[in-house]
């Protein structure tokens, strides 16, 4: 087997679970659908800015460039589909066993927070892991897996959001549906949307990105498979620390705001180290290429600007001379995107 | 760029190491997905209840009913949160006691309307004829109505809390063949249904 075959391979897999997970959520929501009509629409429409602003913020805060459109498509398709589609079956069969072993007030209070964190940290990372099985480039350290991740779980939280707003028809008694779903939208975009899924699985796939830089290190320098133990170990603590943060937000107590504060605060400083690590790492690149004449000094200075690309694009007298541009700053990209990881 | 100042680039994996990835990823995914709903199947989903028990529904004491049930009831435990929702069972006679948050206290004359709608989407063949009033053993007042499904039958009530606030739903439904004592049980069901004074 070749190496296109074995990514294809990775592919149709990644577009069958998500099929799956599609006519999973569609089978259990499909009376609901058909009763509730207007509301579910209501419930469906109430997500698409938090997808399109989400979607556009986490590529811009890829930094340099952001990642490729087609990757981050399916990553929050995964979040969306497979990921919560999965999560609705492995969720009732552990919270059936909580349960049924612990009893039912137990499980009122702690089903959710001993179930979710490992079921669905999973499961999204899961998506992570096939994206960067399916295209190497999309994932080649930390940053990327932090920005895939977030996507990842992005789909995931606006489809949940969706289920749950459905759900608060029938907690409502179906007296108004409507309303039921714009309060359930109202608190889970407004109140909770900053430090839900995608804060979690963003954490958990910068461990993955360590872990595939770490591999490729390893790979590189001597040709081993075996999985490298810093990456590992790097994976491991990422996703016990999202579990973590996923567990706190579903625990009974403390109010939700303090929870969504502690999950944004997480997520946002990690980032910011990743970032600054990144950006300084790719400016040092640029610094050094300028002073072996392989870039010039203006393109050291903009390169790693999204606005100065496009200032610079902008001045090009041809259209060919822009193409010609384009293309160079793609190369430098690449090479920067390879070596900055 | 200059090609012998490129770097070399970083190696992709080989297939067989991408496969096995793959398989683990397949893997954890089918024992998650499969292997808990599998292990849940696997244990018996039913709790005796006490004769005379009696079982509160909701998320605090303000916001709470209880309901009394007599011999012969189980509790399903995988379909069961006290803070939301009870599934009872009694032979072949399935019970649904629903917590209802109100959206706002005027929506009280909403909730037949709203239960006739929540029992076809749980049931599309089922239809749930025109309520009656009806009183608890408490004196707190509310609708009832039959319910017919195919070959089952039975009862749905709501109850709406003093406060309105919020309110009590209940949806029985078992085989026509034992139609009178499920009738029997049903009813003693929902007459037992009381709101605590933290609730008024």
């Amino acid at each position: 087997m070749t190496i296109a075959d074995s990514i294809r391979a990775v592919r149709i897999t990644a577009v069958l679970a998500c099929t799956f997970g599609a006519v999973v959520l569609i089978w259990q929501f499909v009376r609901l659908l058909a009763v509730f009509p207007a509301a579910a629409v209501v419930a469906v429409l109430a997500e698409v800015p938090l997808l399109v602003v989400g979607f556009m913020l986490a590529r811009l805060l890829r930094p340099v460039r952001a990642p490729s459109l087609t990757w981050s498509g399916a990553a929050l398709a995964w979040g969306g589909t497979a990921a919560a589609g999965c999560a609705l079956l492995a969720n009732q069969g552990l919270i059936g066993l909580w349960a049924k072993g612990e009893g039912v007030r137990f499980a009122a209070n702690w089903s959710a927070p001993l179930t979710a964190p490992l079921n669905e940290e999973i499961l999204k990372l899961c998506g992570v892991i096939l994206v960067a099985l399916a295209a190497p480039s999309a994932i080649r350290g930390p940053v990327d897996g932090m920005i895939i991740g977030a996507l990842t779980g992005l789909g995931f939280q606006a489809v949940e959001n969706v289920t749950y707003g459905l759900n608060a028809i029938v907690l409502t008694g179906a007296t108004d549906p409507d309303q039921a779903v714009l309060n359930s939208v109202a608190l889970r975009v407004g109140m909770t949307g900053l430090g839900s899924h995608w804060t979690m699985t963003a954490v958990a796939g910068a461990g993955i990105g360590y872990f595939v830089l770490y591999a490729r290190q390893r790979l590189g320098r001597t040709g081993s498979l075996r999985p490298p133990r810093r990456g590992v170990l790097a994976a491991c603590a990422c996703l016990a620390t999202a579990m973590g943060m996923h567990l706190l937000f579903d625990a009974p107590g403390p109010g939700l705001l303090p929870k969504v504060a502690i999950n944004f605060i997480v997520v946002a400083v990690l980032y910011l180290m990743l970032r600054t690590a990144f950006v300084s790492r790719a400016r040092g690149l640029l610094a050094g290429w300028a002073g072996a004449g392989i870039v010039s000094a203006a393109e050291a200075r903009g390169l790693t600007s999204r606005r100065k690309r496009r200032r610079e694009l902008r001045r090009a007298g041809s259209p060919a001379e822009r193409a010609r541009l384009l293309e160079r700053q793609r190369e430098i990209l690449d090479r920067i995107d390879s070596e900055a990881a | 760029m200059a090609t012998d100042q490129q770097p070399q680039p970083a190696p992709l994996a080989p297939p067989r190491l991408r496969l096995r990835w793959l398989s683990v990823v397949v893997a954890v995914m089918v024992v998650l997905t499969g292997g808990w709903p599998l292990a849940n199947s696997l244990v018996a989903d039913r709790h005796r209840l006490a004769t005379g028990s009696t079982v509160r529904i909701g998320p605090d004491a303000a916001n709470s009913a209880r309901f009394t049930v007599g011999p012969g009831w189980f509790e399903v435990p995988s379909q069961t949160n006290p803070f939301m929702s009870y599934a009872l069972r009694r032979g072949s006679l399935q019970v649904s006691v629903l917590f209802v948050a109100l959206v706002n206290t005027s929506q009280t004359p909403e909730l037949w309307t709203g239960l006739r709608k929540l029992v076809r989407a749980a049931n599309p063949g089922a239809r749930l004829g025109s309520p009656t009033a009806v009183v608890t053993a408490a004196g707190n007042r509310g609708l009832t109505g039959t319910l017919n499904a195919g070959s089952m039958t039975g009862l749905a009530s709501a109850f709406p809390s003093p406060s309105k606030g919020f309110a009590i739903e209940m949806v029985a439904l078992g085989p026509r063949t034992t139609h009178l004592l499920n009738l029997r049980a049903t009813r003693q069901l929902m007459r037992s249904l009381r709101f605590p004074p933290a609730s008024r």
